[in-house]
């Protein structure tokens, strides 16, 4: 079984990361474990420079043969967000990181909305770091897409420990809502995602570059667990199938 | 098995949509990743609502295989001197510890409601559990300030305050010498530096069976690299110490 990893991090270039990050080195261990896409996406660019932030992500995916999937950032409460998600559009990004609590808004503010009619002219999900109020609890993100019914939204942890059920209650209310299986929560908790949620709503993560240096392969250990438990056609949907998807690669 | 791994927290009791063991199936999982024993701590209602039925349960498990079990017992602190007598009731019975999840029996760790359960439990000379990671009620830092406030007991900073609260864990941890870390949820880096930061005589193996994977924080513990030394205090001889737990 191949992934689509749909949640990793550059590492902050203030970070020991940082010094050692080289492309042929995460394009080796990411074959070591057998993902063959990758969404990368900034830390700095969340607390310090959005249009650095993304700048730095394009160099870092190119020349990687299309299997680091660059995604962008805006911070939602500048005028020109907008303006810097065509920006990111234009150059091939696949997506919109968002995090609310770092980057100090709550998806229910007015100046959301330029964004989010930015994201569904150019055709960019939104991928929204949740389970941690406030202001990123699944339900305030999914008000977010239930107002823009055209927007695609995902969840980019699941609700984590606390929230999870809240994140499966705004998947199964809210078409436009998805769930990246990404976070500390225990293997019981993702396996009774599974068990709720549509499968073509669910897609895999694994946060590396952000913290432990092992996490990719612990968290796709308790992947594999998971996808062991599937028939083959929803296992291949929710290691890759779907990522590819809303990465628009298919 | 592996000689002498002591499993600090594994969880009992019914939770809705997931999974929960009985005994004998507690110890096949235990048999199957290699701990010798574990210390049980009560979830759900037993945690929320029935929880003098709950301490009698693990108690009767721990009671029928006294070599591998063990067990925390929980009380609300809502019941006031009722919950003064049962935790009384279940450290006479042979409750090890004190486990206190505040989001789910509703109170802040700085509230003087937990003042009196909190005065047992020095009495008796026992650590208390409690689950952080819970904005309002559990958050790392709150369990360090009661930890100021209370220097006569060692607290066992329980699920690492995830999420998010790792930015916090390491402050609050090393806020006092009566806190105490537990290894499930933190990848090998993390563990390793909280060996370093806190000595492996404050570093607890726990694997919170059933919800999570036994094996996998097993090897999570062996890739921080520890000395065999600090290894062996974490995957036991500190569990030993602080819960009275044979090895």
């Amino acid at each position: 079984m191949t992934f689509v990893d749909l949640h990793t991090h550059l590492p902050a270039q203030a970070s020991p990361e940082w010094d050692r990050w080289r492309r042929p080195d995460v394009l080796a261990a990411m074959d070591r474990l057998g993902i063959t896409r990758a969404a990368v996406m900034t830390l700095d660019g969340l607390g310090y420079d959005a249009v650095a932030g993304n700048d730095v992500i394009a160099q870092a995916c190119a020349g990687s043969d299309g299997r680091l999937l660059p995604l962008g950032t805006v911070d939602p409460r500048r005028p020109d967000a907008a303006d810097e998600l065509h920006r990111c559009a234009d150059r091939g990004f696949h997506a919109l990181k968002l995090h609310p609590w770092m980057q100090g808004f709550s998806p229910l503010e007015a100046y959301m909305e330029p964004v989010a009619a930015a994201a569904i002219e150019r055709g960019l999900p939104f991928v929204v770091h949740d389970g941690t109020p406030p202001y990123a609890s699944p339900l305030q993100i999914a008000r977010l897409a239930a107002r823009f019914p055209e927007l695609t939204v995902v969840l980019a942890h699941g609700g984590l420990f606390d929230l999870w059920e809240d994140a499966v209650a705004a998947a199964l209310r809210y078409p436009n809502v998805h769930i990246t299986m990404c976070g500390t929560a225990p293997r019981a908790i993702f396996r009774e995602i599974v068990r709720r949620v549509p499968v073509a709503k669910l897609t895999l993560g694994t946060d590396s570059g952000f913290g432990d240096p092992d996490l990719s392969r612990h968290r796709l250990s308790v992947h594999r667990a998971i996808l062991a438990e599937l028939p083959d056609g929803d296992a291949a949907a929710l290691a890759h199938r779907n990522a590819e998807r809303l990465l628009g690669l298919t | 098995m592996t000689t002498g791994v002591v499993d600090a927290h594994v969880a009992a009791g019914d939770l809705p949509s997931l999974p929960t063991l009985g005994v004998d199936d507690l110890l096949h999982r235990l048999d199957d990743g290699g701990v010798e024993r574990a210390v049980v701590g009560p979830v759900g209602r037993w945690v929320a609502v029935d929880n003098e039925d709950g301490n009698r349960t693990l108690a009767s498990w721990c009671d029928a295989h006294p070599d591998r079990l063990a067990h925390w017992a929980t009380v609300s602190p809502w019941y006031g001197e009722r919950a003064a007598t049962e935790l009384r009731r279940a450290f006479a019975a042979g409750a090890r510890g004190l486990k206190l999840v505040p989001s789910v029996q509703g109170f802040g760790l700085l509230s003087p409601l937990l003042e009196p359960v909190l005065d047992v439990v020095e009495e008796h000379g026992r650590p208390v559990y409690v689950v952080t990671g819970v904005p309002v009620a559990s958050e790392p830092l709150q369990l360090a300030e009661l930890a100021l406030r209370r220097p006569g007991l060692t607290f066992v900073m329980g699920r690492s305050g995830r999420t998010d609260f790792s930015l916090d864990l390491l402050p609050a941890l090393t806020t006092g010498p009566n806190l105490v870390a537990e290894t499930a949820y933190n990848g090998a880096s993390l563990i390793a530096g909280l060996v370093a930061a806190l000595g492996a005589g404050r570093v607890l193996f726990s694997s919170d069976v059933p919800f999570n994977d036994l094996a996998l924080e097993l090897e999570r513990v062996d890739r921080a690299g520890l000395p065999e030394a600090g290894r062996a205090a974490v995957l036991g001889g500190t569990a030993a110490a602080l819960l009275g737990v044979a090895r």
